[in-house]
């Protein structure tokens, strides 16, 4: 499901990306909504954050898109942004507000599927449940999958390595990867199930998580790096 | 009479053709390759059922087969492909070597393994053991014959070494034929071993000098191409530069002529502001270097009518050194923009981001693409024509993502085409 607002003060432009995303999602199925908004200011009255991506004009009479760009950003850092400009180098500077990418009107559908896609990923990446609950030794707990900074097995004992502290289970690692975000969690060895958000840095042979040095393994090394560069590739912190 | 396996009377030739074959596989051919092929096979099948005839007499079967093979097969080579002299007496050489070595890896497997073994013993040990020697000579064809498709390319050789490799071979098939004639099992095989330590020494030699040229080789038109890149920049900077000055020279008396006639009306003025900016098309990134690299493959993008899209924080990469920086995207968007000239019409996008993700900075190149993207060690293999050159591209920009201690990741999802460079933010040149 993903939660799409379009915000442009032409009544044509709104149709128009409305038609490209319901091509977009009868060519790559999955449910969506779209809510159309003509004055910026209306929109911003309404926002609560309900919004998984949100279309921007660049040029609109009450409130250009930059400035809006900015208001949204105050109160929501996640929901994903993607500018509708007349030209292209004037929305070369949307990363400003941490904006995905950006259109040029009129938005072609091809360009437009071209760019959904990479929404897409990135939804696929932060939007899913994040939440997970563990049967650990002390009970059961609820983590944000976030907050894991990787998962650690030595035998049969798996140590969940978290913001909170660690939490201790019997297991193996290959449950461990059934429960996590497939996006989000990589082996780097053959021991270490690592959340992708908390590498700082690599190199040849390690891996730093949480300014942790972790072994790297020739190996797995490979399909690491292609994880971590698909987890990024979406842009995003 | 045996015909195939170990004893048959085509084995000989049908093993240095299938190993010639081998050899020559990505080498160039002529023109009318069909008809020569077909024209050098029909003399060779003619020599074979000369010799094996039941009338034919000793002369013809006898110790001269081998060369006659060679000569027949190099002219063969010669005909059908686009090849020098020097190139084919490599591969013959190269192949017959191997011929040898594979006959005396059987004559060894069977003496050890099978009781009693002499000449014409034929048990299914010994075919089995024939089997496994062809295989390892077409497997050891095959690594050995990887790059010949360079082979043309390769200008200086050391001729005389490869004359020599050659003779040296085709003096120990002889030598080994005078000692069949003159001396007992023991003596042929004491020279047996020999000869096939020379040939394996030849091809090992043979092969490494070519490696050593190829690359030598690669890494001067590497040079080269950097070079022409840092020269390019220079001038695509100094024609910006030029275009920067001019635009603004020409805003600001298009706004005083306006003034003097009291018409500064500031909606108006904005419009030629923005209409002078899309004559420029002139981004600003944050980054020299990115600005006219940006600027230019833009230019070049619409004049081609591929529509390109630039979004990017240019400080993310003021680590980078300007000549980095330009081989890297330029090299990119151009790959990105033949690829897309393969496409449809509608589907010419080009779509190019530099973001950070984490402690990285991920630059993001992504286009349309037709057909099968096809990774070796991690680099797409090109359609271009040209492959030995067009491979320099993607290896430079390897080799920039590397030297920061980035990654380089290639993708293709359906139709979509993606690169990701992925360089830590915090980067040094290391």
């Amino acid at each position: 499901m993903i939660r799409i607002a379009i915000v442009d003060d032409r009544e044509d432009q709104c149709a128009l990306l409305k038609r490209h995303i319901e091509r977009f999602f009868t060519e790559n199925p999955e449910t969506y909504s779209i809510t159309v908004y003509q004055d910026p200011e209306m929109f911003l009255v309404d926002y609560t954050a309900q919004f998984d991506f949100i279309t921007l004009d660049i040029r609109m009479p009450q409130m250009d898109g930059m400035t809006l760009a900015k208001r949204i950003r105050a109160i929501d850092a996640a929901v994903i942004l993607v500018f509708v400009t007349d030209l292209a180098s004037w929305a070369a500077r949307g990363y400003e507000v941490e904006a995905l990418d950006f259109m040029v009107k009129p938005v072609k559908y091809y360009d437009f599927a071209l760019k959904m896609k990479r929404v897409m990923a990135r939804h696929a990446r932060d939007g899913v449940s994040d939440s997970v609950v563990l049967t650990t030794q002390s009970g059961r707990v609820k983590l944000s999958q976030r907050d894991i900074l990787y998962v650690e097995v030595t035998g049969h004992a798996v140590t969940y390595h978290t913001r909170n502290g660690d939490y201790n289970y019997y297991g193996t690692l290959k449950e461990v990867e059934g429960y996590l975000n497939p996006g989000m969690f990589a082996r780097c060895n053959s021991c270490y199930l690592v959340n992708l958000h908390h590498v700082n840095s690599m190199d040849q042979t390690t891996c730093v998580v949480d300014g942790r040095p972790l072994r790297m393994s020739q190996t797995r090394k490979k399909d690491f790096v292609e994880r971590l560069t698909a987890f990024y590739a979406s842009g995003g912190r | 009479m045996y015909l195939f396996g170990p004893y048959g009377n085509y084995s000989l030739m049908l093993e240095l053709l299938i190993l010639t074959l081998i050899s020559v596989r990505q080498c160039p051919k002529r023109k009318s390759f069909i008809l020569r092929a077909a024209l050098c096979l029909a003399v060779l099948t003619a020599y074979n059922l000369l010799i094996n005839t039941p009338h034919a007499t000793d002369d013809y079967s006898g110790m001269n087969r081998p060369y006659v093979y060679v000569i027949l097969l190099g002219l063969g080579c010669w005909c059908c492909w686009d090849l020098r002299a020097w190139h084919v007496a490599y591969l013959l050489a190269v192949a017959y070597a191997l011929q040898y070595t594979m006959y005396t890896v059987w004559l060894i497997l069977c003496r050890l393994f099978v009781p009693g073994f002499a000449f014409f013993t034929d048990t299914p040990a010994v075919n089995v053991f024939y089997a496994l020697a062809l295989a390892g000579a077409l497997a050891a064809a095959w690594l050995v014959s990887r790059k010949n498709g360079h082979l043309p390319r390769l200008e200086k050789v050391n001729i005389p070494v490869l004359v020599i490799f050659l003779l040296v071979i085709l003096a120990a098939v002889y030598m080994t034929g005078e000692a069949i004639l003159a001396l007992e099992f023991e003596a042929v095989m004491m020279v047996r071993y020999a000869c096939t330590v020379i040939c394996l020494l030849g091809v090992a030699y043979a092969a490494t000098a070519l490696v050593y040229q190829r690359v030598s080789l690669n890494n001067a038109i590497y040079g080269q191409i950097i070079q022409r890149q840092k020269e390019e920049y220079e001038q695509r900077r100094a024609s910006v530069e030029d275009l920067n000055i001019k635009c603004h020279d020409l805003r600001y008396q298009i706004r005083s002529i306006l003034q003097r006639r009291g018409e500064g009306n500031p909606a108006e003025l904005r419009d030629i502001e923005e209409a002078i900016g899309s004559i420029q098309n002139a981004y600003h990134t944050g980054n020299d270097a990115l600005d006219v690299i940006i600027s230019e493959k833009a230019r070049l993008c619409s004049a081609k009518g591929i529509a390109f899209t630039f979004m990017g924080d240019g400080a993310l990469i003021a680590f980078m050194r300007d000549e980095d920086i330009y081989r890297l995207f330029s090299n990119a968007i151009d790959n990105a923009i033949e690829a897309v000239a393969r496409v449809e019409e509608e589907k010419r996008i080009i779509g190019v981001t530099v973001q950070p993700g984490g402690p990285f900075v991920n630059i993001h190149v992504e286009n349309y693409c037709s057909g099968q993207l096809r990774l070796v060690e991690g680099l797409p293999q090109t359609s271009k024509e040209d492959k030995t050159n067009h491979g320099f591209g993607v290896r430079s920009m390897r080799s920039v993502a590397r030297s920061y201690a980035g990654t380089l990741q290639f993708r293709q999802e359906g139709d979509v085409f993606s690169l990701d460079i992925m360089l830590p933010a915090a980067g040094q040149k290391c």
